[in-house]
């Protein structure tokens, strides 16, 4: 119980110094008071100390089942493992908004720490910003939905987790996804500061550059983990399903992929500033647009244990975050364009251009099929769209966007010559010759899409091998460009495996007795008998199938304690083209199980190319800063050529 | 209860964010460079 007194103290703590670090930084960036902009600053970092004390509070409340707090009853019991114990910190609404301002207060700390170069007041505001979220998240757990609420009866034991949630996956896809949404605060706060303080230059570009492309690389890890965790445990034999919490968290992610191409454009070229403001603001925009769909279950969704009653103060977030950064981007629009200098349009900032300009599209194509049935409601007859919309809608711009992926890098910064075409040759022949056995198939766009991405794959290889050929060493030296090649390599690879996967997937409904068999797509299992197991909180039925030499067993539980609600638990055998995937759908009287058999080829690419883009990110930025530093030293162009 | 606890975090951690503050001008003085 003491607990949940401490935790509640120091989550008030926490909101009277953020909302004092928001008050008086905003004071001092106005003033130009140093010593003011310093204790601002020191109060966002004891804001998030005492966010940190409330955490480490709630996990031992978990870790010690003190059932005296409500969240503890809610999320954990005393049968539930340690580790997802102590993952029940972000397994409920609370929980999760707790680790979030976490997140934000140790990321902003770190982001304010080392920004001393920007100048007091882009620090001053910055710190403002960055206090106000924070102030926010804090208002709504200390007053609204705080994870510290004590029971006037303290039960012997707790509720336990949501059977989904009972999971491998649940120890790091929620919390990778949750950083990632919080890390995008930090390039917003940052921008916002800059416009508020007239420093429209590419300083804040590059302090965040590391922030956003930290929330960038959580959000594709999030975004392949949850699709990895859907596909396992799911067990509808997909991994993607434009469900709305998917595709909120999908938008930002496209929102700063564009950023972080066109980011690049102001800091060779010194151009498109205005547009880097706006898109940054977009990404963080939709971070709280998707939170409060999320948090606020207006919109169907399987995410339903998310759903509560803090999405009003959600929704006046988001319309205080729209009004104040729209009349920031109106008020400073057209300062930050310092060189309107026309670039030609095949090029590579024509080039970024275009990819920014599809990646909007299908930002544009999601929201709408997302926020459909919320807007059709208030009109009348609630609507809503399916899987075949956002493909016909989103398709075809996400195979452009590939094909810009082969084309782009071989252009110049500046007007294309020659040089240029005979470069695209390889990518060209690739893709051609890919796609063209694919499309005798049938598989329509998606033999476009894996021999485009193909091509793609041939462009990076030219690129690595150019520059193997002329010095190898500028692998290391420009390792931020050849790291982003190979973030590009595992890009494609992913799409490779979402087009093959989504083009390629067959699957049958059979219902066998024991020693029949069936075979779908070439690959014949035989169904060998059912057992039924008496577990302590579940009724477990296991089919037992023999594939080749392997055995599989999937099954199917029943918790007749929440309601009879049952959850699969899919078989899965990874050949290297294809997996096979086995369904339990129920065992019969007569000894026969009813399955769903889906041969699914090629979704092990989707997490091989997760793993590449992660690797490209990292080996690319590991060190880049020292080395920057080192080579302007040394005065050795970092530029990319013309 | 909490808000005797969220008194008492803040007197705690008072003089860490007041610092800047609290300095007494004899403590910048190195750093300022002023005479008096």
């Amino acid at each position: 119980m003491i607990l949940g007194y401490l935790g509640a103290g120091a989550l008030l703590a926490g909101l009277v110094l953020g909302g004092f670090s928001a008050l008086l930084s905003f004071f001092a960036g106005w003033r130009q008071a140093d010593v003011f902009i310093q204790v601002g600053r020191r109060a966002f970092y004891a804001a998030a100390a005492m966010t940190a004390i409330a955490a480490v509070l709630l996990e031992v409340a978990l870790l010690t089942h003190d059932f005296a707090l409500a969240y503890v009853v809610e999320h954990t019991d005393l049968a539930t493992p340690m580790a997802l114990v102590a993952a029940g910190f972000y397994g409920g609404q609370e929980g999760s908004l707790l680790y979030w301002t976490l997140i934000l207060g140790a990321l902003g700390t770190a982001s304010l720490v080392t920004a001393a170069s920007l100048g007091g007041r882009v620090l001053a505001y910055a710190t403002g910003i960055l206090a106000s979220i924070l102030t926010f998240f804090l208002f709504v757990l200390a007053v609204v939905a705080s994870p510290f609420d004590l029971l006037t009866i303290t039960p012997p034991d707790g509720l336990g987790l949501n059977p989904v949630l009972r999971d491998g996956g649940m120890l790091i896809h929620p919390p990778v996804v949750l950083a990632g949404f919080a890390a995008f605060a930090i390039p917003f706060a940052f921008a916002c500061a800059a416009l508020m303080a007239g420093r429209t230059d590419a300083a804040w570009i590059r302090h965040t550059r590391r922030f956003a492309l930290l929330a960038w690389s959580l959000q594709s890890a999030g975004l392949l983990l949850g699709m990895w965790w859907a596909y396992h445990v799911l067990g509808w034999g997909g991994y993607w399903s434009w469900d709305p919490v998917e595709n909120v968290a999908l938008m930002p992610w496209l929102a700063t992929t564009a950023y972080l191409h066109s980011s690049q454009v102001q800091e060779k070229r010194g151009r498109l500033g205005n547009w880097n403001f706006g898109l940054v603001i977009l990404a963080f925009l939709l971070v709280v647009l998707g939170t409060f769909i999320v948090r606020s279950g207006v919109v169907p969704s399987v995410h339903t244990f998310a759903i509560s009653a803090i999405g009003p103060w959600f929704l006046g977030f988001l319309a205080t975050c729209v009004v104040f950064s729209g009349a920031l981007l109106a008020l400073r629009i057209g300062v930050a364009e310092s060189r309107p200098a026309e670039a030609p349009l095949v090029s590579r900032e024509g080039a970024f251009m275009l990819q920014n300009l599809l990646l909007l599209g299908v930002i544009a194509v999601v929201l709408w099929g997302t926020i459909l049935p919320l807007v059709s409601g208030m009109l009348g007859t609630e609507r809503v769209v399916d899987a075949p919309y956002y493909q016909r809608a989103a398709g075809p711009i996400f195979v452009f966007a590939l094909a810009l992926m082969a084309v782009g890098p071989l252009l110049p910064w500046r007007r294309a010559g020659n040089a240029t075409w005979r470069a695209l040759r390889w990518p060209i022949a690739t893709a051609a010759a890919v796609a063209a056995p694919l499309l005798a198939t049938g598989w329509g766009w998606g033999a476009i899409a894996i021999g485009v991405a193909s091509g793609g794959v041939a462009t990076v290889v030219t690129e690595y091998a150019r520059a193997v050929r002329r010095k190898p060493s500028v692998l290391v030296i420009k390792r931020r460009r050849y790291g982003a090649y190979l973030a590009h390599v595992g890009l494609l690879v992913v799409a490779v495996g979402i087009a093959a996967s989504q083009f390629g997937q067959q699957e049958k409904d059979v219902t066998l007795q024991r020693g029949e068999s069936v075979t779908v797509a070439g690959y014949t299992l035989t169904y060998t008998g059912s057992e039924q197991q008496q577990l302590a909180d579940h009724t477990e039925y296991i089919a037992a199938m023999r594939f080749g030499d392997t055995a599989l067993a999937p099954s199917r539980a029943t918790y007749a304690g929440l309601g009879g609600q049952a959850l699969t638990h899919v078989a899965i055998s990874t050949t290297p083209l294809a997996d096979v995937y086995v369904v339990l759908a129920g065992t019969n009287p007569d000894g026969s199980a009813s399955l769903r058999v889906l041969v699914n080829p090629l979704v092990t690419w989707i997490w091989a190319g997760g793993v590449i883009l992660i690797l490209g990110v990292v080996l690319g930025n590991v060190g880049e800063r020292e080395m920057a530093g080192e080579l302007a030293r040394r005065r050795i162009p970092i530029t990319l050529p013309a | 209860m909490a808000i005797i606890v969220a008194t008492l975090l803040l007197f705690l951690a008072g003089p860490f964010v007041l610092w800047p503050l609290l300095k007494t001008p004899e403590e910048s003085l190195p750093v300022s460079g002023r005479t008096e």
